[in-house]
C-alpha cells in the first residue's frame, strides 16, 4: 500500500511522490468531456482499508468517476497522522484541484480552515455539518432516525422473547438519533416490545473504543431477556456485538453493512443500519459538476433520498420472513413520504 | 420501576467478576512489586503492551494458549525494563514508570497502525469460557478470569506464608535491615517486580484473548490505573486488591443495569467511585492506609 512519509521536503516534490503512488487513480475515458473536473479524497486516520466512512467515500468518489456524463478524475490521500489532514488537502489545492472531499469527525475543523483559505475550491466533508459555512463547503449528513427505524423494525420483528437492547456510544446527536429511531421502529413492527438500552458515559479515552465495556452491557441484557441486540458506537458497540456472536443471540450492526466491514460479528449479523456514504459522496461530487452546488451548505440524506437504509441480511436472508421485508420496504416508502415519523425532534 | 423485578443476580455476580478480572490481576501485580518496594504505576503500560503482543502471536501462530503464554512474557520482559530501569539505575520509580506507560501507547499503536489496521488480520476468536448452564441465563465466565480467582489464594499465601514472601516483605519495610541479614535486595526486588509483569501480563491477555479476539490501541481504558487503586484501596494485599476490584467492578456493573432499567440516575456518579474512594482512603478517612516503608524508595547497596 502507498505509505507516506517525509512531510517537509520540497512540497512539490513531495506532492508528486505521493500523487504518484497513491492508489485508485482511474482515467475517464470519455471523450465528449470538455472539461474535466478533479476530485481529491483525504481520509482520517482510519484510512482506506477501514471497511466502513473511508472505504465508503472512496467508493462513492469512484462511483462519480465511473459515470461518464460527470467527466471526473479523482485521487486519494490516506492520512497517517491528525497533523497531516491540512497537509493533504493543501496537497490537492496546489495540484489545482476542483474539489475535495474529507471523511469524517476528526478533519471538521481542518475542513472548516482549508475551505476558507481556497474559497475557489469545493469541499464536502462526510457526516459532519456546520453551523454557517462558507459558500464553497457543505457537510453530508444522515438521518440517523430513520435508518435506526428500519433496523429496529427488524429487531422488532425477529425477537422472540419480545425484549430488544441496544449499546450506545456517548449520548450524542447521530448516536441519539440511532437510540430513538431503532426503539420507535421496533414499536411500531411490535407495539407490546420492551427496549432496553444504555449509553456509554463519557469515559475519556474509552469513549467508542470500549469494546469489553460494551460486551458486558450487552451481556446484562441478554440476562433481563434480550435476545437481539444493536451496537451503535463504535468499537464499544461492536463489544455489544461479540457478546450476541458469544451468548448465541442476534445484532444488529451500524453506520456500514457491517457483515463485510466486521467479520467478527457475522454470526449474529442480521442486518445494519446503514447511512449511504458512498452515494452522499457523488451526490455532492455530481452537485459539483452540474453546478448544483447546495447553497444551504448542508446536504442531508435521508428516505427520500436513498440516502439511509439497511443492509442485505447475509445469512439470515431465508429467516428474515417475506411480511417483514415488506414492512421495511413500506416504511421507508411512509418516511420519505412523511406519512410516517420516526419519532425523532429536534 | 421494574429494576427489582429483572435483578439477574447471577448475571450481576458474573459481569462483576468478569469486570475485576484486570483490576485484580494488575491489582495483585502492583501489590508484589511495591511489598518489595518498587512504586509500579507502568501496570497499565503493561497490560497494555502484553494485550498487543498476545493479540500478535495469537494471530501468528492460531494459538490462543501461546498467545496467553506471550502475553504472560511481554509483560515480564516489560516489567524487567522497569525493575532495569529503577533497581539497577536509580531512576525515579514513578518517572520510570511514566515512561514505560507513554512507550506502550506508542509502540502498540504504531504496530497497529503499520501491521494491522491496514492488513486483512481479522479476529483471532477469544478462548474457551465456562458456560454456566445451571445459573439463570447461563453466562459465560472465561478462563482468564477463573485464572485470576485462582491465584488470588497462591499470591495471598506466598506473599505471607512462604520465605520468599517474607524476604519481600522485608526489603519493601526495611531493605538496609534486609540485606544486614542476607537479603540479596536487588534479587528479590527484581523477582517481585518481573512477576507483576507476568500477572498484569495476563490481565493485558484479558482484553484481547478472553473479551475481544481483536486489538484495539489503548483497550485498556486505565484500567492498570484502577488496579492501583485497587491494591491502595486493598491495602497491599491480594486479598484487599480482589475485594476492592470487586467494589469497583460492581460499581461499574451496577451502573450499567441501573441504566439498562431505565432508572434515571446519573450514571456518571458511580463511574466516579474509584477514584472518590481511593482518595478518601488515602487520606485515611476510613482506617489507615500505609504503604510498605521503603515503598519507592531506590536502594543503594552501600
Amino acid at each position: 500500500m502507498t505509505s507516506i512519509k517525509g512531510v517537509g521536503a520540497l512540497a512539490a516534490l513531495l506532492a508528486t511522490a505521493i500523487l504518484g503512488v497513491a492508489c485508485g487513480s482511474t482515467p475517464t475515458t470519455s471523450t465528449s468531456c470538455s472539461k474535466t473536473f478533479n476530485v481529491g479524497l483525504v481520509t482520517d486516520v482510519g484510512k482506506l482499508s477501514d471497511k466502513s466512512f473511508n472505504a465508503n467515500a472512496w467508493q462513492g468518489v469512484q462511483d462519480a468517476v465511473n459515470d461518464s456524463s460527470l467527466c471526473v478524475k479523482a485521487k486519494v490521500i490516506e492520512s497517517n497522522q491528525p497533523t497531516d489532514y491540512q497537509k493533504n488537502m493543501q496537497l490537492f489545492i496546489d495540484q489545482k484541484y476542483d474539489m475535495v472531499v474529507t471523511v469524517g469527525f476528526l478533519l471538521g475543523d481542518d475542513t472548516l480552515a482549508v475551505a476558507k483559505a481556497n474559497p475557489t475550491v469545493k469541499f464536502a466533508i462526510v457526516d459532519y455539518a456546520y453551523d454557517k459555512p462558507p459558500a464553497n463547503l457543505t457537510g453530508l449528513v444522515f438521518r440517523e432516525d430513520q435508518a435506526g427505524f428500519l433496523a429496529g423494525i427488524v429487531a422488532g420483528k425477529m425477537t422472540k422473547s419480545g425484549t430488544i437492547g441496544g449499546v450506545y456510544g456517548l449520548d450524542i446527536p447521530p448516536v441519539h438519533k440511532y437510540r430513538v429511531g431503532y426503539e420507535n421502529g421496533a414499536k411500531y413492527a411490535n407495539a407490546a416490545i420492551k427496549t432496553l438500552g444504555v449509553y456509554q458515559p463519557p469515559s475519556g479515552a474509552k469513549s467508542f473504543n470500549d469494546p469489553d465495556w460494551g460486551k458486558q452491557q450487552a451481556t446484562a441484557m441478554f440476562g433481563q431477556g434480550a435476545d437481539i441486540v444493536f451496537g451503535a458506537g463504535g468499537n464499544t458497540g461492536n463489544g455489544a456485538l461479540l457478546a450476541a456472536v458469544q451468548a448465541n443471540k442476534l445484532c444488529v450492526g451500524v453506520d456500514v453493512d457491517q457483515y463485510v466491514s466486521y467479520p467478527d460479528a457475522d454470526k449474529c449479523l442480521v442486518t445494519s443500519a446503514e447511512k449511504h456514504i458512498a452515494f452522499s459522496v457523488k451526490t455532492a461530487i455530481t452537485d459539483m459538476v452540474k453546478n448544483t452546488w447546495p447553497s444551504s451548505g448542508l446536504l442531508t440524506f435521508d428516505a427520500t433520498n436513498a440516502g439511509v437504509g439497511i443492509s442485505p441480511f447475509h445469512t439470515y436472508d431465508s429467516q428474515v420472513p417475506a411480511d417483514v421485508k415488506a414492512m421495511v420496504a413500506d416504511a421507508l416508502k411512509k418516511l420519505a413520504d412523511g406519512s410516517l415519523k420516526t419519532g425523532y425532534t429536534g | 420501576m421494574d429494576f427489582l423485578g429483572h435483578l439477574d443476580i447471577a448475571g450481576f455476580v458474573v459481569a462483576t467478576l468478569i469486570a475485576a478480572t484486570p483490576l485484580v490481576l494488575a491489582g495483585m501485580g502492583g501489590v508484589m512489586s511495591e511489598r518489595s518496594g518498587v512504586v509500579n504505576i507502568a501496570l497499565e503500560g503493561i497490560m497494555l503492551t502484553s494485550a498487543f503482543a498476545g493479540y500478535a502471536a495469537a494471530v501468528a501462530t492460531h494459538n490462543l494458549w501461546l498467545g496467553v503464554l506471550v502475553a504472560i512474557i511481554a509483560g515480564m520482559l516489560i516489567a524487567a525494563l522497569h525493575a532495569l530501569l529503577s533497581i539497577q539505575f536509580l531512576v525515579d520509580q514513578i518517572v520510570s514508570g511514566t515512561v514505560i506507560n507513554i512507550l506502550a501507547v506508542g509502540i502498540t499503536g504504531s504496530f497497529y497502525r503499520t501491521y494491522i489496521q491496514n492488513s486483512s488480520l481479522g479476529g483471532t476468536g477469544v478462548l474457551p469460557a465456562l458456560h454456566l448452564t445451571f445459573l439463570p441465563n447461563a453466562p459465560f465466565i472465561g478462563v482468564i478470569t477463573l485464572a485470576a480467582l485462582a491465584l488470588i489464594p497462591i499470591v495471598h499465601f506466598v506473599l505471607f506464608n512462604t520465605v520468599f514472601g517474607l524476604r519481600t516483605r522485608a526489603c519493601g519495610e526495611h531493605p538496609l535491615a534486609a540485606e544486614t541479614a542476607g537479603i540479596n535486595v536487588y534479587l528479590v526486588r527484581y523477582s517481585n517486580v518481573i512477576l507483576s509483569g507476568a500477572l498484569a501480563g495476563l490481565g493485558g491477555a484479558y482484553f484481547t484473548l478472553q473479551q475481544i479476539g481483536n486489538f484495539l490501541p489503548n483497550m485498556t481504558g486505565g484500567r492498570g490505573f484502577i488496579a492501583l487503586a485497587a491494591m491502595i484501596f486493598g491495602r497491599w494485599t491480594p486479598v484487599g486488591a480482589f475485594g476492592a476490584s470487586l467494589l469497583f467492578a460492581g460499581a461499574d456493573a451496577f451502573s450499567g443495569r441501573l441504566q439498562i432499567s431505565g432508572v434515571n440516575f446519573p450514571y456518571q456518579i458511580l463511574g466516579m467511585l474509584p477514584y472518590v474512594l481511593t482518595i478518601i482512603v488515602v487520606a485515611g478517612a476510613v482506617g489507615r492506609a500505609v504503604a510498605p516503608a521503603a515503598d519507592g524508595k531506590p536502594y543503594k547497596k552501600s
